[in-house]
């Protein structure tokens, strides 16, 4: 039957580029042989393909984009089983091939003045498939992320030919498949965009900032455009998105090359991996040097000219070149070893996930059973460990499933920091490292806009200008580093810019003028900074557009926290500011020590235990015979009672024949008894149903291993807990010290 | 769902539709079939801590942890531990909860004119969390508002407080 492998020839359409003669005759062959093996076609239909085919075949290059469109437009008649008709395509009019079927392609195929067209909205032909249109939307907003990090690549290494194939190739992709969807303004505006590219790629045009501007900037219009065609879906005209006109004019005249060759200014963000940088870097020569020499013969490449004017070793200089080329090498990797993905719903994951929870379970309940134990049955026995075996891969599989990397993220924020950077005439060279660390995907979501705040503010008040820092001899470019890491359980997020650090006086003037602080007490480094994370707190001595506003800082700590993450800040003055995050890996899984009290088992988050111990009697003393403390390595603890505090019965009474953990950290220490400790766990986090609420002294649930539920202890509410109360203050301290 | 406490003849109306019954020690109750989730077996419920004692705790339900009601416990009624016990999961407002029962009886459909508003006893016996009382096949059924029952309890309304910053977990909410 003809329908698959029209399908299929669709997609050769739309994959093929206007310019490749190869790929056209092969469309031509493919639509020829379709029309002598589909049955029941007219032959008024047969000659209309084979017109096309010669078409395609034997236009000349530059009018084959126009052709294709028509025979777009003829295949999609095909598909409905309609008769079909060829009508040539001409540069110069309108060629309404099945206007019935496409309505914009009349518009698509005559270069026509722009302003005509702004003005009426465009609507969505009837018969659009919604779904396919969907598909579209979703397809081309992943491959606009895709060549997005392609432009930011370019504009370290602006030779990076895969790079600008990427591009080419999403926004080719774009224009071919919103051509076969009817979109025609899309499908033009993406032609203007892919010609500039394909400028690019044949060195017909200097990648340049300018171009590199245009180009990002499409790659938003072309995101715009797709946000008005999904508005658009549910009937409503597809407006125009604002500034198209205006971007399109832009493009075709850098496209003709009219365009001044823009010079690349200080500001411009500078390649990282040029010779002559690293060669400063590892200390081969100075920076002097290396300009002196350039300048005096830009035209020799700076490797020989270094070595013909003896500044430096020629080894040296190898080394380096083989270094650049291997970074090069690396970056090329980068793009193209995108892992392939499908979409899935969250709440289908989070299922699946509790299911292989569940079957975990019930895979443990059979191993245990006593009847299988029993019985002596060698062989079923095997057969349940293996597949308990599976059952097991299938959970740490599905345990990384919702694990995702942090680079969208962190490509999100190299494109802001390339707009701040210009908009704030400060030249930033934005590094990150680490982006493949894998973070739960709401921990994700939950840090991705405090990062962009926290990176606006590095920018803002953090670097200083280009002037600032040569005056300070510092290179002109600053550096925002932005690192993530594993680190002891947890996912260390490090953003480190290296401008002129916090100034501790003017925040502590701030913070006194504002009321935040008494100005006479004496405050160790960590807490001055801590006050900028006070609500309506900056230190930026003008509003600007970027940040300064005094709201933000506290948002960024809410969040964070809100994450079970912590923040930290270390700062030295003129050498820059690091900010570091701290965060689990997942909000969900919690590594946890089961322990038990009574007839009650409890989960305590592994992290919070900094000890276990057994007491003996001596360690043990009380104060007005109720507040027990046990004295350990001379320090004097409070012994808190897990069974009292949740009155469990039939827990153990003496002190010294129960474990007491010491939880808690700096003077929010406590040890807390209980009766044994059963071992330690990997535990999904779960609340304990909307319908309890928050408990105090309780984080969570878990379904244990026998499918029970155990509860997750929140040792920092313990704490609150038993200071008499959520609401007790610094009292008992007190008498701690009193007693210590 | 009626959030008044007290149906007015004229609402009664709109409570008339198919009831599940079950039984609270001797006295037969009727819960709308339409908040109803499923009927389970009692399983091993684990207490929470600092929590009301009708609250029996939280269970397992498929890898999701919803918590159990002991209604017999906060209508004061004696408890007895028989086979037939069972927990009747519902769901109000998006929100899961089991409720323990002494037994599951059956599904009636209740007309309008079969239910009457609930009587009146003073303040001595709260009847706030009926619909109203149904008569069907010659019996009388307690038609309970679970809504205002659960509400009533304060856990809801708990929940709903703490539902913003719920803790990080999102595995739970109902589909």
């Amino acid at each position: 039957m003809p329908q698959p492998s029209l399908d299929e020839l669709a997609l050769l359409l739309m994959q093929l580029d206007p310019a490749d003669d190869v790929g056209a005759r092969r469309f031509a062959e493919a639509m020829r042989e379709s029309a002598d093996t589909s049955a029941g076609l007219a032959p008024a239909s047969i000659i209309a393909v084979l017109k096309c085919t010669d078409a395609v075949e034997n236009c000349p290059a530059a009018d084959r984009e126009m052709v294709l469109v028509a025979a777009g437009t003829l295949l999609e008649t095909w598909m409905r089983g309609d008769p079909l008709a060829w009508v040539t395509p001409s540069a110069s009019a309108a060629a309404p091939a099945a206007a019935a079927a496409a309505p914009t392609s009349a518009e698509e195929a005559k270069p026509a003045p722009v302003e005509e067209e702004v003005e009426v909205p465009e609507a969505l032909a009837d018969d659009v498939d919604l779904d396919l249109l969907r598909d579209f939307i979703n397809e081309s907003r992943d491959m606009l992320v895709g060549a997005e990090a392609a432009l930011l690549q370019l504009e370290t290494d602006p030779t990076n030919d895969e790079a600008v194939n990427t591009v080419f190739r999403a926004f080719h992709t774009v224009k071919g498949t919103a051509a076969f969807l009817g979109l025609g303004r899309l499908s033009k505006f993406a032609h203007k965009a892919e010609s500039l590219l394909s400028q690019v790629r044949d060195r017909a045009l200097t990648y340049s900032a300018h171009t590199a501007d245009l180009a990002l900037q499409s790659a938003d219009m072309l995101r715009e455009f797709l946000d008005a065609v999904e508005i658009a879906t549910d009937g409503s005209p597809l407006l125009l998105p604002e500034g198209t006109r205006e971007l399109t004019a832009e493009l075709e005249v850098a496209a003709s090359g009219k365009q001044p060759e823009v010079v690349v200014s200080d500001a411009a963000p500078l390649p990282a991996a040029r010779l002559g940088d690293i060669l400063v870097d590892r200390g081969v020569v100075d920076r002097a040097t290396v300009e002196a020499v350039h300048a005096e013969e830009p035209a020799v490449p700076l490797g020989q000219a270094l070595v013909q004017h003896n500044a430096a070793p020629l080894k040296d200089v190898a080394q380096a070149l083989r270094q650049q080329s291997q970074q090069q090498k690396q970056a090329r990797q980068e793009t193209t070893t995108a892992a392939d993905s499908i979409r899935v719903r969250t709440d289908r994951l989070d299922r699946l996930i509790d299911m292989v929870g569940e079957l975990v379970i019930a895979q443990a309940m059979i191993v245990a059973d006593e009847e299988l134990q029993q019985s002596g049955m060698q062989g079923l026995t095997r057969k349940v460990s293996m597949a308990g075996k599976i059952v097991r891969d299938l959970q740490d599989l599905s345990m990384s499933m919702r694990m995702v990397p942090l680079k969208p993220v962190f490509q999100k924020l190299a494109r802001l920091v390339r707009d701040l950077s210009q908009r704030s005439g400060k030249a930033v060279e934005f590094q990150t490292h680490g982006e493949d660390t894998e973070l739960d995907r709401n921990m994700v979501d939950a840090i991705a806009d405090p990062l962009v705040h926290m990176v606006r503010n590095s920018l803002d008040h953090g670097l200083e200008t280009p002037a600032e820092r040569t005056a300070s001899g510092k290179r002109s470019a600053g550096v925002l580093r932005l690192s993530a890491y594993h680190a002891g359980g947890a996912v260390v997020i490090e953003l480190h810019d290296d401008g002129r650090g916090l100034n501790r006086e003017k925040i502590l003037a701030k913070a006194a003028a504002k009321g935040l602080i008494d100005p006479a007490k004496p405050m160790s480094d960590q807490d001055v900074f801590a006050l900028i994370f006070a609500p309506g707190f900056s230190t930026a001595d003008q509003v600007t557009d970027i940040s300064g506003r005094g709201v933000g800082m506290d948002v960024v700590r809410r969040n964070i926290e809100g994450a079970r993450g912590t923040i930290e800040i270390s700062s030295t003055a003129g050498q820059g500011t690091t900010f570091r995050l701290r965060l689990p890996l997942t909000l969900a899984i919690t590594d946890g020590m089961l322990v038990r009290v009574g007839n009650e088992r409890y989960i305590v988050p592994t992290t919070s235990i900094q000890l276990s111990f057994r007491p003996s009697p001596e360690q043990i003393c009380t104060v007005a015979g109720k507040g027990e403390m046990v004295v350990l390595r001379g320090e004097t603890l409070p012994i808190v009672r897990l069974h009292r505090l949740f009155a469990v019965s039939g827990a153990r009474e003496r002190i010294d024949e129960s474990l007491l953990m010491l939880v808690g950290d700096g003077d929010k220490r406590i040890a807390l008894m209980v009766d044994d400790l059963l071992g330690q766990h990997q535990v999904v986090a779960k609340s304990l149903g909307q319908g309890i609420g928050r408990i105090d002294g309780l984080s969570g649930g878990a379904i244990l291993g026998d499918g029970r539920v155990g509860l997750i202890i929140d040792v920092g509410q313990i704490v609150n807990l038993s200071r008499n109360g959520p609401s007790a203050d610094d009292g008992p301290r007190g008498d701690r010290r009193a007693v210590a | 769902m009626s959030t008044t406490a007290q149906p007015t003849a004229s609402q009664k109306g709109e409570h008339a539709g198919k009831y599940l019954t079950f039984f609270l020690g001797t006295e037969e109750y009727g819960l709308k079939i339409l908040t109803v989730h499923e009927i389970i077996g009692m399983m091993a419920v684990t207490r929470v801590p600092r929590t009301p004692d009708f609250i029996l705790g939280v269970i397992n339900l498929r890898g999701k942890v919803i918590p159990v009601v002991d209604l017999r416990i906060r209508f004061a009624m004696d408890v007895t531990v028989s086979q037939d016990v069972c927990v009747i999961v519902v769901q109000v407002r998006g929100i899961q909860m089991g409720i323990v029962v002494d037994r599951v009886s059956e599904v009636v459909n209740i007309a309008a004119e079969e239910i009457e508003p609930p009587p009146s006893f003073g303040v001595d016996v709260p009847t706030d969390f009926l619909l109203g009382i149904g008569k069907s096949q010659g019996r009388v059924k307690m038609l309970l508002d679970i809504d205002h029952v659960l509400t009533g309890t304060e856990i809801v309304q708990a929940a709903s407080a703490v539902a913003g910053s719920a803790s990080g977990d999102d595995a739970s909410p109902a589909t």
